[in-house]
């Protein structure tokens, strides 16, 4: 199902706990888990489970308490991986739950994708050189995702509905075409009608960049079949099933999968 | 009254450079033409309400009339006319002679200048101040953010009126004190009044993502922070103004403000107080336009408050 | 107990809400109302239960059980809501009291609309916090010692504790993770059923409704643009609007027979 010279990002044996001494919680242990260039992982357990944790120290925002974080096959933890982690920042992207709390409320649509561009460092050859082609990007980005740039450069997430600005903000997780995408429970803040709207960007944007690694986080299995290559379920901290959409979906191995599965069906 | 005109002229501009390129390219105004163009919105709003035009119209006469003073006013400042003290208004005296002679109206004309200095130099330290403990507050660095909060709260509660006591000490009576005084306070309770708004939007998820994609926290200070804090920031400073005003006159009288000889309200009130029982009108003058100025003030800080910020005015949203 | 609007119109700040809204929610039946966020749903809501802002101007008939509601005196409004109605909200996180127990959560309704004896009291909230399935030693903790479901509980416990004939629910289960989804709802109809009550169920998601209501109502721009049985919308949706959210419920849950098809690489590809 993997090439292991394909994988771009991959977590060894990871452990995390929060808290002091005595009041010590361990939220992950010793995970394995790795995402190939082009697939899609979906990281799928309750709120509480360590999902989110999981994906955020895969993202280099927080540091695991043991185990290691390989970005194209270089460590990105401790002072010898810094160079790699700054090369992480700069290819990926990532869409938070809610976009009326990631979107910067006095910031136009245009303003907010524009950003990740402007901030690219200088030698970098994806950056665009001047507000022309930062301008025809971001037009290009908000296209991508379904959003008319005439009609959405200058809007503010204000005056958009919950879809419309949670693709202004894949706009901007994708706008620097990188190669790893981050997608925090992306949908569930968002109306049922417009979860549809939500996945046909991220298909979009996933074909416009074939090789990009998408990794989703949710809590819903009706939500990542239409999207994802495989998956890992979570509980407690630990990983209780993962293999293709297909083999989780169709015969689940664990209890808790099979609950899932239960109530993600209509 | 000063503002219809340019904001006419660069809607036009704004339209005439817009519709043709509005097909191909949809972010078309940049840098300068684009804040021009947003000033002019923001200017109208203001103008279509009443409090705004009002406070627009006496701030603009503010300006204009320190502006005329330096080259002009109806009487020579020091032409003192000595058989002529606490003369009533009159065609060569408009509003009148104080005890010394000189003429009422020309004092408080030139007085003016002067006190618009005193505002804006005061609302500058204040803000410059301010905005630095704020950045100082709301960092990342946990001793630096709750070491400014203790600090910002106990020099807070030193009243302006002592620190510009002490400040006399080495500067005497001189306008610096007044602005250091002034803004010093106000620079403190802008940062205190700040705070939540600024911590609200470093703390946040966009600024999360401005950091994932590489900013730096200074930048982030600058786009996301300032952005956010921008309503707060605009009605402190409209506030630090006619706080800067008042001031004025009361540390004039005390001694320690502008010093005499120097036109400015504060002056004019001082040196005809004494008289109040005998000669009311020279000091309901100068009284007059120091309060109609502060209301002014504050009014024009809420109104432009409202127009301002992109989330209470919807023609700055359907811009372009 | 039974509730009738008829051409309600609804508007804030001389802004037109929802318009011509009639409904109908009978005795013992559990009633949907479905429509985007923003269409207006939450308000209709507020205004059975006379919660409507301050701003906010009412037109139109609202019974129950044949009492006009609209225009009664808040003093009244407050005893029907209290006795004859119960409301579950959204996010549990912020409608419950952050400073009381969930003992005196629970109890609260009772104290203010019932006189009975202490012990009494206490006996009805320990009872009614086991049909909710919260365990007794919950009952001393506040709000935020416990988990989104627990605290959805307490909101029912709260609605239901003094036999209210009519429920409403606001998206009850929107912040909720999908296996407590299922529990909540499970546990709201079966309650639901149990006290012969009816319930208004507002969401946004018809996969929701299936298990939830028999008869719903779809809210699109302010107006109902289609009504039936839920079965029946789900199976031959009219409306284009109600088609998108069909399709979207459908497309965003499993089923046995497209499971095996859903992951296939065409699927995403065909709708991009």
């Amino acid at each position: 199902m993997s090439e292991h010279d394909n994988v771009i990002l991959e977590g060894a044996n990871i452990s995390k706990s929060f808290g002091t001494k005595r009041t010590r919680q361990q939220v992950l242990f010793d995970v394995n888990v790795h995402v190939c260039a082009g697939e899609c992982l979906a990281v799928i357990g309750e709120s509480g489970s360590g999902k989110t944790t999981l994906t955020r120290i895969l993202l280099g925002l927080e540091t695991p308490s043991a185990g290691d974080v390989l970005f194209s096959g270089a460590s990105i933890e401790g002072n010898a991986g810094r160079a790699q982690l700054k090369l992480l920042r700069e290819q990926s992207g990532i869409v938070y739950q809610n976009p009326f709390e990631s979107l910067d409320p006095r910031w136009t649509a245009g303003r907010s994708v524009a950003e990740p561009l402007r901030l690219l460092p200088k030698q970098d050859s994806a950056r665009a050189r001047d507000d022309e082609q930062i301008g025809a990007r971001v037009a290009d980005a908000l296209e991508l995702v379904g959003l008319p740039p005439a009609e959405f450069v200058d809007r503010y997430p204000m005056d958009m509905s919950g879809g419309q600005a949670q693709r202004v903000a894949i706009a901007r997780a994708i706008v620097k075409n990188p190669r790893i995408l981050l997608a925090d429970e992306p949908m569930s803040a968002i109306d049922v009608a417009a979860r549809v709207q939500i996945l046909d960007a991220l298909a979009a944007s996933r074909e416009r960049n074939p090789q990009m690694a998408i990794v989703i986080v949710s809590h819903d299995l009706g939500v990542v079949q239409n999207i994802a290559d495989r998956i890992v379920v979570i509980h407690h901290g630990r990983i209780v099933e993962q293999g293709t959409t297909a083999q989780v979906l169709n015969t689940p191995q664990e209890h808790y999968t099979k609950e899932l599965i239960a109530v993600a069906s209509m | 009254m000063t503002d219809a005109t340019p904001h006419n002229t660069q809607s036009k501009q704004s339209k005439q450079s817009k519709q043709p390129r509005q097909s191909k390219r949809p972010e078309q105004l940049h840098g300068w033409r684009r804040t021009l163009h947003r000033a002019g919105i923001i200017v109208s709003t203001m103008w279509h309400h009443g409090t705004g035009r009002f406070s627009m119209i006496v701030l603009g006469i503010w300006v204009l009339v320190s502006i005329v003073s330096l080259f002009w006013t109806p009487q020579s400042l020091w032409a003192t006319d000595g058989y002529n003290v606490w003369a009533k208004p009159s065609r060569t005296h408009w509003l009148g002679t104080d005890g010394t002679g000189a003429d009422v109206f020309s004092w408080l004309m030139a007085g003016s200048r002067t006190n618009l200095l005193i505002v804006l130099l005061t609302v500058i330290f204040a803000l410059a101040f301010g905005l630095l403990l704020v950045a100082l507050m709301v960092s990342r660095n946990t001793a630096l953010a709750h070491g400014s909060v203790v600090a910002i709260d106990a020099l807070i509660s030193i009243p302006t009126v002592l620190i510009a006591l002490m400040l006399a000490v080495p500067l005497g009576a001189s306008i610096l004190g007044i602005v250091i005084a002034c803004g010093f306070g106000y620079g403190l309770n802008l940062a205190r009044v700040a705070r939540p708004q600024a911590l609200l939007a470093a703390r946040s998820m966009y600024v999360q993502s401005a950091l994932s994609n590489g900013a730096s926290a200074t930048r982030v200070f600058f786009t996301h922070v300032l952005t956010n804090i921008r309503p707060v920031v605009i009605v402190q400073c409209s506030l630090c103004a006619g706080t800067a005003v008042l001031a004025e006159a009361g540390l004039t009288y005390l001694g320690v403000g502008v010093p005499s000889g120097v036109p400015s309200w504060g002056v004019s009130l001082t040196s005809s107080v004494k008289f109040i029982s005998i000669y009311p009108m020279t000091v309901i003058w100068p009284g007059l336009i120091v309060t109609v100025v502060v209301v002014a003030l504050n009014l024009f800080g809420d109104a432009l408050h409202d127009a301002a910020d992109p989330l209470s005015n919807p023609r700055l949203r359907k811009a372009q | 107990m039974s509730v009738t609007l008829s051409n309600v119109n609804i508007s804030i700040a001389s802004k037109p809400i929802v318009h011509n809204i009639s409904m109908e929610i009978r005795d013992g039946q559990r009633v949907g109302l479905i429509g985007s966020s923003g269409s207006g749903k939450s308000m209709i809501a507020r205004a059975i239960m006379g919660l409507l802002p301050q701003q906010a101007s009412l037109s139109g008939t609202i019974s129950v059980n044949g009492t006009q509601v609209v225009g009664m005196s808040d003093n009244e409004l407050a005893n029907l809501r209290g006795a004859a109605m119960g409301m579950v909200f959204q996010n549990p996180a912020t409608s419950l009291n952050p400073l009381l127990r969930v003992r005196e959560q629970i109890e609260l309704p009772l104290k203010l609309h019932y006189d009975l004896p202490s012990d009494d009291r206490a006996a009805r909230v320990e009872a009614m916090a086991r049909k909710v399935g919260l365990p007794a030693e919950l009952l001393g903790r506040f709000p935020h010692q416990l988990s989104g479901g627990q605290q959805q509980r307490v909101g029912i416990a709260t609605a239901l504790i003094t036999s209210p004939r009519l429920i409403i629910a606001d998206e009850p289960t929107t912040a909720l993770d999908s296996i407590t989804q299922r529990q909540i709802i499970d546990l709201l109809v079966s309650l639901v059923d149990e006290a012969h009550a009816s319930m208004l169920f507002i969401t946004h998601d018809f996969s929701v409704l299936a298990h939830a209501t028999q008869y719903c109502y779809v809210l699109g721009d302010g107006e109902i643009i289609e009504r039936g049985r839920t079965a029946q919308l789900l199976d031959a949706p009219q409306h284009d609007y109600t088609k998108t959210l069909v399709h979207a419920a459908q497309t965003l849950s499993l089923h046995t027979d497209t499971r095996s098809a859903a992951h296939t690489e065409g699927a995403h590809n065909e709708r991009a």
